[in-house]
């Protein structure tokens, strides 16, 4: 059975709707919205739309992956499917691609990707990086794409990330430990687009999330990332 | 008694140190997902440790949950928390369940999962904040749903009668100190505890809301 989750903060104006068409999908148990400290009325439509609430454990921001770690340890499905609240067209066909290869026994998680360009910290940031240190997954070509699903287990057995880095940690994370993933097509997904000035610290959590494991994999020495990614934060910080 | 810990972060530290100075004879389990952090933290509340995926219910039956007294969710996880509560009311019928919430906004969800009491730090924090800076009505110190009575303190801008029935029981603070008075003046403190709607209703006429 699937639990779909919906990772949302002030997302209002889409979520009653996305959360409508994710229970009338066959086989979907449950569809659970963790918050993220919403001030607008997202819970109220989603409760209307007959969603469960649960409230991020950590209200920080950026958070999703706090959210996407608490909607699995939350849901009772066996496969989890998570979906961005602000899709202005999801329709049940999407999360019946995503779960298809699980259902099938052909992968043990799914990157979904839809039929626009990728977005700008994709090309820019995180096909590079994979591409000098995890030449392996360039062939996905949307690795930071927020809809996917996966057997629950196997989100239970890696670490989340707790900001903009989940998804790409996510992917490289279950890729090291073996399990099967797949890349979907599952549409056109018509969404509202960040403005570059607010990609920056998504660009840099994407970049450490991958720097951070090439690290760990010994690709990049610890001292140069402990010099360059892990004191970036304290030296912004003691600007003189 | 018997008690089952879950998690071993920092509330979980304080938790069992209220536990080993207030029972002398407990007998404590103390579940963690990492097996270091476990054994460290069991030996210094001679405790027993278990460790493994929080998530598998053997893990519970392991620490004997169905004869434990007190059980306590206090991972750093809400989610985790409420499940593990549900798990220890409904499935195993533990007599007392804690539930922690590291975000107030759970402190419903996880008291409807089977949580008898919540510890909420934020929250309780949070009434102490309001109470300094709210001017008058009602901060809830103790709420019944968490605790089984009201703890309230009324700030009055207004002077008003104090209401008294067989529900709420009322100490008036004057100036720091307690006072003996039928009606408040404003400035004035009313310290109430009492449960059931005739609580709520004595709050609501005197505040006159």
């Amino acid at each position: 059975m699937i639990s779909v989750c919906f990772p949302a903060k002030n997302e209002g104006k889409f979520i009653e709707r996305n959360v409508k068409v994710a229970r009338r999908t066959p086989n979907v148990m449950e569809v659970i919205v963790i918050d993220g400290g919403s001030t607008d009325n997202t819970i109220k439509k989603a409760l209307k739309a007959g969603a469960h609430i649960v409230y991020q454990s950590d209200l920080k921001y950026p958070g999703k992956g706090i959210a996407m770690r608490d909607g699995v340890y939350y849901a009772r499905g066996s496969i989890v499917v998570f979906l961005d609240a602000d899709i202005k067209n999801l329709d049940s066909s999407m999360i019946l691609s995503l779960t298809k290869p699980i259902v099938n026994g052909e992968a043990d998680f799914v990157k979904g990707a839809f039929g626009r360009k990728a977005g700008r910290v994709t090309e820019l940031v995180a096909k590079p990086l994979l591409r000098m240190f995890y030449p392996e997954l360039t062939s996905f070509s949307q690795p930071l794409s927020g809809e996917i699903a996966g057997l629950k287990s196997i989100f239970l057995s890696v670490s989340f990330e707790e900001d903009w880095g989940v998804d790409v940690g996510l992917l490289i994370d279950l890729y090291r430990k073996g399990f099967k993933i797949v890349e979907i097509d599952i549409g056109f997904k018509d969404h509202d687009m960040k403005p570059l000035y607010l990609l920056t610290d998504m660009a840099y959590d994407v970049a450490k999330a991958i720097l951070t494991r090439a690290m760990m994999d010994g690709k990049i020495d610890k001292i140069s990332y402990d010099k360059y990614i892990k004191a970036i934060p304290e030296e912004i910080g003691e600007f003189k | 008694m018997r008690y089952i810990v879950v998690g071993g972060g920092h509330i979980s530290q304080f938790i069992l140190r209220t536990i080993a100075s207030s029972d002398r004879k407990a007998v404590i389990t103390i579940i963690e997902r990492s097996q270091e952090k476990a054994t460290v933290t069991a030996k210094q509340f001679n405790a027993e440790p278990l460790w493994g995926d929080l998530e598998n219910p053997k893990i519970l039956e392991k620490a004997n949950i169905s004869i434990c007294d007190l059980f306590i969710a206090s991972t750093e996880i809400d989610a985790l928390n409420i499940r593990l509560c549900e798990a220890a009311k409904r499935v195993y019928g533990v007599p007392f369940v804690i539930g922690v919430v590291n975000n107030p906004l759970n402190s419903e969800i996880i008291k409807k999962a089977g949580a008898d009491i919540v510890l909420d730090p934020i929250g309780l924090a949070l009434r102490i904040l309001e109470l300094k800076v709210k001017r008058y009505g009602c901060i809830s110190i103790l709420k019944e749903d968490e605790c089984g009575f009201n703890f309230s303190i009324l700030k009055f801008k207004d002077s008003t009668s104090i209401v008294k029935n067989e529900n709420i029981k009322i100490i008036l603070i004057r100036n720091g100190k307690p006072a003996e008075d039928d009606v408040v003046a404003r400035g004035d403190l009313l310290l109430a505890i009492g449960s059931g709607k005739e609580f709520n209703e004595a709050v609501k006429k005197m505040l006159k809301e």
